[in-house]
C-alpha cells in the first residue's frame, strides 16, 4: 500500500504530467506558426526539420509593416469590434434581463430562436445575405459590417448573461421596488453593477471572437479590411501557385498576439465568468 | 454609469456610424479593380503607371490569395450580378469555370481586335478564355511556363551536357537516382498532379480529354515505371505540393522537376545559376510541348463602367502596359511582339525559345475544374500505390472526361 505522502507526490507528478502535455499541444502549434515566421522561406521545409532556424529573420514582418497596409486595417477592426462590443452588450443586457426575468411562450420561443441562429452555419446565409445587403446599401459599409458582427456574438452574449441575471436573487429587486425604484433604477442601479463581472467576461470573448471573426469581413466587404482577412491577401512569391508560408506565419502571429496578451491579462476574469455563467440555465 | 452616459454612447455611435457610412459612399472612382497583386512592393508603381497612361482613377480591392477563398468570393460577386466591380483577375482555373457562364462580358470587338489578337498565344486564348460562342473574356496578364529545371551540379556530376530527349531524361534520373536522391522530382498532391500528369501526356503526343488514346496510357505507365520500375521518384511525394517540392529540389533531393515561375525560391536560397538550378529546354519525347498560364483581366458583364474598364484593357492588352507589368512584377509579356522588346537574359531567352520550338498549350481544364483535377489526382495516386491498374485508372479517366468536359 502507498503511503498518503507518497499517494500524493504521484498525484502531483500526474496532474504535471498532464498540464506540460496540454500545455505542448496548445503552445507548440504558437512556436512553430513564430520560428516559421523568422526562417527564411528556403529553409521552411527542409528536412531534417529545423526547430530553431539557422538564419533568423525579421524581414517577413518587416515586408508587412511596409506592403500590406497593416495600420488601416488595425483601424477598420479597433472602430467595428470597438462598437460591435459596446452596442451588443448593451442590446444583450436588455435581452437577458427580459429572458430570466419574465416568462411567457412568445419569450421562450424568441430565446430557442436566438439559440437556433448559433447552430446556422454562415455559409448557408451567405448568398441570400450578401444580396439583401446590397440591396438595402449596407454591402462594404462600417454600419453593415457591425451589424453582422453583433448578430455574429449576441446569441453566445446573451445566453451568459441570462444566465447571470438568474443567478441574482429577484428578493433584491424586489426589496429596492418596496424602496420606491422604478424599473429603470432596478436595472442600471441595482442589476447592471451586479452583472459587471459578467459584461467583463463576454467583453472580453466577444473581442475575441471578433477579432477572429473572417467569414463576415471577407464576404461582405471589399474597401473594408480587417486584420482577420489580410491573411489571405499576402502576394505570391515565386510563382502563382504557392503559398508564402513564411509571411502567412508572420502575419498570423500579428493576429494572434492582440488574443494571447488580452487572454493573459484577463485570464481569471474569462474563466469565473463562464464557470459562474454557465452553472445553470 | 448613469443613465445619461448611456445614452450618451448610444448617440456616439449612431453619429459615427453615419459618419461612417457617408465617408465610404463619398469616394468616386472610374473604375474598381480587384486585384491579387495589390500587396507587391511595386503595385503602387503600377497602379500609377495605368493611372497616368489611361487618365482613370482607380479602386483597387485586394483579392484572396488563397485560391479557394477567392474562388468563392469572385463567384458569389459574379453570379449575383454585383456591379460594384468592375475588373478581376483571373486565373486559368476560374476562367475556364467562368467563360461560358455569361458573367463576363465579350472583348474581341473592344479590346482585342484582330490586329492585337494575333499577338497573343493562339492555344492558349483559344483553350483558356474563349467561350462556346467563340467570345473571347480576357487580357492574358503575361505568359508563364511550366517550366523543366535542373540542377547543374548533377548534371556535371554525372556527365550529362543536356537533356534533349525521352533516353536522356530516364538516364539521367536513373544516375541522378543515387545516395536517398532521386533523379526526377513532382508534387503529386492530388489537387497538383494534374499539371504533371497532363506534361508527360503531352510530351508523349497524347490527348488529356481522350483516354482511349494510347498515347495517354504510355504517359502513364511512364510516371509509374519512374516509381515502380525504375525508382527514380519516391512515392512519398504523393503528399508533396510546390512547397516541399522546392525545397526537397533546393536541398539536392531531386535533380529535375518541372515547375513554374521564374526560380525567386532559388535564389532566395542562394542556388540559382547557370552552374546550380536553372531553366532548361523541354526535352523532346514523341512532341516537345509545354504548358503556359496566366492570369487574365475580365470585365464583369454586370459593371455601370464599361467604358472605362475598355479603356483600362486596351492599356494592359498594350505595348506600354505588358511592359509596364515586366518592370513592376516581372511577368513576362504574353504578347510575343513585346516579348522580344524586353532585355536579354537567360530568363527571357529560354522563354523565347519555349515559344518558338516548342508546343505551347493552355491546360486542359473543365467548368467544374477543380472537381476534375481533384478526381483525375485521386485516380492518379491509386494508380501509383498499385490500387488500380494503369487501364482501370485510363477507363475512369476517361468517364470522369465525359462527365466534366
Amino acid at each position: 500500500m502507498l503511503k498518503s505522502k507518497q499517494k500524493l507526490f504521484l498525484t502531483g507528478v500526474f496532474k504535471w504530467i498532464i498540464a506540460l502535455l496540454v500545455a505542448f499541444l496548445i503552445l507548440f502549434p504558437l512556436y512553430w506558426i513564430f520560428i516559421s515566421s523568422i526562417t527564411p522561406s528556403g529553409e521552411l521545409f527542409q528536412r531534417p526539420i529545423n526547430y530553431l532556424p539557422e538564419n533568423p529573420t525579421l524581414s517577413n514582418y518587416i515586408f508587412l509593416l511596409k506592403n500590406v497596409g497593416l495600420m488601416n486595417k488595425i483601424i477598420s477592426t479597433v472602430i467595428i469590434i470597438g462598437i460591435t462590443l459596446i452596442v451588443s452588450t448593451i442590446v444583450s443586457i436588455m435581452a437577458a434581463y427580459a429572458f430570466a426575468r419574465y416568462n411567457s411562450l412568445g419569450l421562450n420561443i424568441a430565446f430557442l430562436f436566438i439559440l437556433f441562429s448559433m447552430l446556422i452555419p454562415n455559409v448557408v446565409t451567405a448568398r441570400p445575405l450578401y444580396d439583401f445587403m446590397r440591396k438595402v446599401d449596407l454591402y462594404d459599409t462600417y454600419p453593415g459590417l457591425i451589424i453582422l458582427y453583433i448578430s455574429q456574438v449576441i446569441p453566445f452574449t446573451v445566453l451568459i448573461l441570462r444566465n447571470f441575471v438568474n443567478n441574482i436573487p429577484i428578493s433584491i429587486e424586489e426589496a429596492a421596488a418596496i424602496d420606491g425604484a422604478n424599473f429603470f433604477q432596478m436595472i442600471f442601479n441595482i442589476v447592471l453593477p451586479l452583472l459587471k463581472p459578467a459584461i467583463a467576461t463576454v467583453a472580453i470573448t466577444n473581442f475575441i471572437i471578433c477579432l477572429n471573426e473572417f467569414f463576415i469581413p471577407l464576404f461582405y466587404a471589399n474597401n473594408i479590411q480587417v486584420l482577420s482577412t489580410a491573411i489571405t491577401q499576402l502576394p505570391l512569391q515565386g510563382n502563382m501557385y504557392s503559398v508564402p508560408w513564411d509571411l502567412v506565419s508572420a502575419m498570423g502571429w500579428i493576429i494572434i498576439l492582440p488574443i494571447i496578451i488580452f487572454v493573459a491579462v484577463f485570464e481569471k476574469q474569462i474563466m469565473d465568468g463562464i464557470m459562474a455563467g454557465g452553472v445553470k440555465a | 454609469m448613469k443613465k445619461n452616459n448611456y445614452l450618451l454612447i448610444l448617440v456616439s455611435i449612431t453619429l459615427l456610424l453615419f459618419g461612417l457610412s457617408f465617408s465610404i459612399s463619398a469616394a468616386d472612382y472610374d473604375l474598381t479593380l480587384y486585384s491579387i497583386l495589390t500587396t507587391d512592393p511595386d503595385f503602387s508603381d503600377w497602379l500609377n503607371d495605368v493611372e497616368t497612361a489611361t487618365g482613370l482613377k482607380i479602386n483597387v480591392i485586394a483579392a484572396p490569395t488563397n485560391s479557394d477563398t477567392r474562388q468563392q468570393k469572385v463567384t458569389t460577386i459574379l453570379s449575383s450580378g454585383d456591379s460594384s466591380i468592375d475588373i478581376l483577375e483571373l486565373n486559368d482555373e476560374m476562367a475556364s469555370s467562368f467563360k461560358n457562364s455569361g458573367w463576363l462580358a465579350p472583348l474581341q470587338a473592344q479590346v482585342l481586335t484582330a490586329d492585337i489578337l494575333k499577338y497573343f498565344p493562339d492555344g492558349y486564348v483559344s483553350d483558356m478564355i474563349t467561350s462556346r460562342q467563340g467570345d473571347i473574356i480576357g487580357v492574358p496578364g503575361y505568359s508563364g511556363y511550366l517550366a523543366f529545371w535542373v540542377d547543374q551540379q548533377k548534371l556535371d556530376k554525372y556527365g550529362f551536357d543536356s537533356i534533349d530527349n525521352k533516353e536522356d531524361f530516364i538516364a539521367f534520373a536513373k544516375a541522378a537516382s543515387v545516395d536517398g536522391n532521386y533523379g526526377y522530382g513532382g508534387s503529386w498532391e492530388r489537387t497538383y498532379v494534374f499539371n504533371e500528369i497532363a506534361t508527360f501526356v503531352n510530351l508523349f503526343g497524347g490527348d488529356y480529354f481522350d483516354w482511349t488514346n494510347p498515347a495517354n496510357k504510355e504517359a502513364i505507365q511512364f510516371m509509374y515505371d519512374m516509381v515502380h520500375k525504375w525508382q527514380v521518384t519516391p512515392i512519398e511525394q504523393l503528399a508533396d505540393k510546390y512547397e516541399q517540392l522546392n525545397q526537397k529540389f533546393i536541398d539536392g533531393k531531386y535533380a529535375m522537376i518541372f515547375m513554374w515561375g521564374t526560380g525567386a525560391e532559388y535564389r532566395a536560397a542562394n542556388r540559382y545559376g547557370q552552374d546550380q538550378i536553372h531553366m532548361a529546354m523541354m526535352p523532346e519525347f514523341k512532341t516537345r510541348s509545354i504548358f503556359t498560364d496566366s492570369w487574365s483581366y475580365v470585365l464583369n458583364s454586370a459593371s455601370k463602367n464599361k467604358e472605362a474598364a475598355y479603356k483600362f484593357l486596351r492599356y494592359v492588352a498594350g505595348e506600354q502596359g505588358m511592359l509596364s507589368a515586366w518592370d513592376n512584377f516581372d511577368r513576362f509579356p504574353a504578347r510575343s511582339d513585346v516579348a522580344k522588346e524586353i532585355p536579354e537574359n537567360e530568363i527571357t531567352k529560354m522563354y523565347q525559345r519555349y515559344s518558338e520550338e516548342c508546343i505551347v498549350r493552355g491546360r486542359p481544364m473543365a467548368p467544374q475544374t477543380m472537381e476534375f483535377i481533384t478526381q483525375m489526382g485521386t485516380i492518379f495516386q491509386q494508380a501509383m500505390q498499385d490500387k488500380i491498374t494503369i487501364d482501370e485508372f485510363c477507363q475512369q479517366a476517361q468517364s470522369f472526361v465525359e462527365q466534366y468536359k
